[in-house]
């Protein structure tokens, strides 16, 4: 992690924070718009990069690896829109995801729908509490190490490995359980 | 099962518009920044808008009873940056090779007039050239300088308040030079046949004598054969678009892309090289835009910034065709040093602009 560390550059210049926006957007509005959809995604993916900016000065190597720090912000403001983020896994789990997807073209190609799989996942997710529901989006959408969990959420490796067990833990017996019914 | 996979493919959505991202870019720059339009209320956040409250009850109609049609107002999304260069690809693999190879270019670069406060485009070279594909057809090569004009319709009218001169003493690399409105008459040049063997012979006598002493000889181009060759090869043509582009990075490889389309190259090769961009990270489709020819563009942008500025590399390509109409650097934000004194965010810094482009059967004799 220290090698990774000193590879980063500083980003305290407007310039470079630009670069650093067109390189981190697209991942962190994919997080944003997976957790909230797109139309609250594109308030909150912008903010976080506002408030990188504004609140924390640009970004600081100092502060650890860039991804984990912005994903870290971008976490804090999708736990301001949990209401949000609840009706959205519920509307998943109750329409499925025809009803909610608004561009035909643009539609990812989505097994689990076509498996019918998708309301007891998404039930099972509405279901979370907030803390496991981090650390298993971090790392099923983000595709995030235990340690840039870590990182993101300012917890200890142990916590993630903990939470992330729990969450899977439960999201199998959800899935399970309508198998069997 | 892997149950991650499963939760990701669930949770997916379509990536973001070019005007999502380039609105989300304004609002760094913004100031101050703009409340969020979506804060849920309760959080003490001054400035709850009316959508917010709105979307609220949309979704108090979604929680009780069966799903509403779903709300939206987003316009249809554009086609990402990789999205146009792979049917740019699917479309240059059909184009028809002819006799002749034609391409006219203008490029011209903006200087800052300052008395007046407006922007010319001036250093205009223009060449108009025929390359045969046939070593036993002429080739044919016309070029000029164009003359300098006001850059867009706001430099016109502030050319014409300070008097509509027909000359400027303008800063380049820190020297004033002049510009001039006048156009240069053309000069023509056409090789023969016999004149073109001829060349070949001193290019490959030259590659003799240069093997043993890399030092002192100029960097050779590659020969058409091996230019060939790159379509088969996407690692090496991927290499060869970033080894020519001094200092690599997105922006240089769209201007390097664009010089290699304007060589004479078969449509698998301009497949090839569309392909390679595709693949390129960093390069965004920033939507349509207006060339300073007038022509409705598709602009793929790469963003780089360096003591001068921030600027906008782009490769501009056809709407439909998705023909290359040229390369264009625009200046995002100055940076220091007079290369970009007085010029406003917008200003096309540089361009290399084709009237044509493609392969025809005639030349002129």
């Amino acid at each position: 992690m220290k090698g990774a560390r000193v590879a980063e550059p500083a980003v305290r210049s407007p310039d470079a924070f630009a670069a650093l926006y067109d390189e981190h957007f697209p991942a962190i509005y994919n997080y944003v718009a997976s957790r909230l959809g797109r139309d609250v995604a594109d308030d909150v993916a912008a903010d976080t990069f506002v408030i990188a900016l504004r609140k924390h000065g640009g970004y600081d190597p100092e502060r650890g690896p860039v991804r984990p720090w912005l994903f870290g912000i971008a976490t804090r403001l999708v736990a301001q829109h949990r209401r949000q983020e609840t009706r959205r896994y519920r509307a998943l789990a109750r329409v499925g995801r025809e009803e909610i997807t608004d561009s035909h073209e643009n539609r990812v190609i989505n097994w689990v729908r076509a498996e019918g799989l998708q309301p007891r996942l998404a039930a099972a997710l509405a279901a979370l509490p907030r803390g496991q529901r981090d650390v298993l989006l971090l790392s099923a959408v983000a595709e995030f190490s235990h340690e840039e969990i870590a990182q993101a959420l300012g917890i200890s490796y142990g916590t993630v490995g903990s939470r992330l067990s729990r969450a899977r833990q439960k999201v199998r017996s959800a899935l399970g359980e309508d198998n069997d019914g | 099962m892997d149950d991650e996979r499963m939760i990701r493919s669930l949770l997916q959505e379509a990536p973001p518009s070019a005007e999502v991202v380039a609105e989300g870019r304004r609002r760094l720059y913004a100031a101050p920044p703009r409340r969020s339009r979506w804060r849920v209320p309760g959080l003490g956040v001054a400035g709850l808008g009316l959508a917010a409250a709105a979307t609220a009850a949309v979704f108090a109609v979604t929680t009780s009873g069966p799903p509403p049609a779903p709300v939206r107002t987003t316009p249809a999304r554009p086609m990402s940056a990789r999205q146009v260069l792979l049917a740019a690809a699917e479309k240059a693999a059909s184009e028809p090779v002819g006799r002749y190879w034609h391409t006219h270019v203008i490029s011209g670069q903006a200087y800052h007039v300052a008395k007046g406060d407006y922007v010319i485009d001036g250093a205009r070279h223009e060449i108009d050239q025929w390359t045969a594909r046939s070593a036993e057809d002429d080739d044919v090569f016309r070029s000029r300088f164009a003359g300098a004009i006001p850059q867009t319709a706001a430099d016109r009218a502030a050319w014409r308040r300070a008097g509509s001169p027909k000359a400027w003493r303008v800063l380049s690399n820190g020297q004033y030079i002049r510009q001039t409105a006048a156009a240069e008459p053309w000069d023509l040049v056409r090789m023969t046949p016999a004149e073109k063997r001829g060349y070949e012979k001193l290019v490959a006598r030259a590659r003799k004598q240069c093997a043993g002493h890399p030092r002192g000889c100029p960097q050779q181009e590659l020969t058409q054969a091996q230019r060939e060759a790159l379509a088969d090869d996407p690692a090496a043509l991927r290499q060869r678009l970033l080894t020519t582009s001094g200092k690599g990075g997105p922006g240089n490889v769209l201007t390097q892309a664009g010089d290699f389309l304007a060589q004479p190259g078969s449509p698998k090769l301009d497949a090839a090289v569309f392909r390679v961009l595709a693949d390129t990270p960093g390069i965004r489709n920033a939507g349509s835009v207006t060339d300073l020819r007038g022509r409705a563009a598709i602009a793929l942008t790469a963003r780089s910034s360096d003591a001068t500025g921030t600027f906008d590399t782009q490769l501009l390509l056809q709407p439909g065709t998705y023909r290359v109409l040229g390369t264009q650097t625009v200046l995002v934000a100055r940076g220091r040093g007079p290369e970009t004194a007085g010029m406003k965010p917008g200003t096309v810094y540089a361009e290399q602009l084709f009237l044509e482009m493609g392969w025809t059967d005639s030349a002129p004799r």
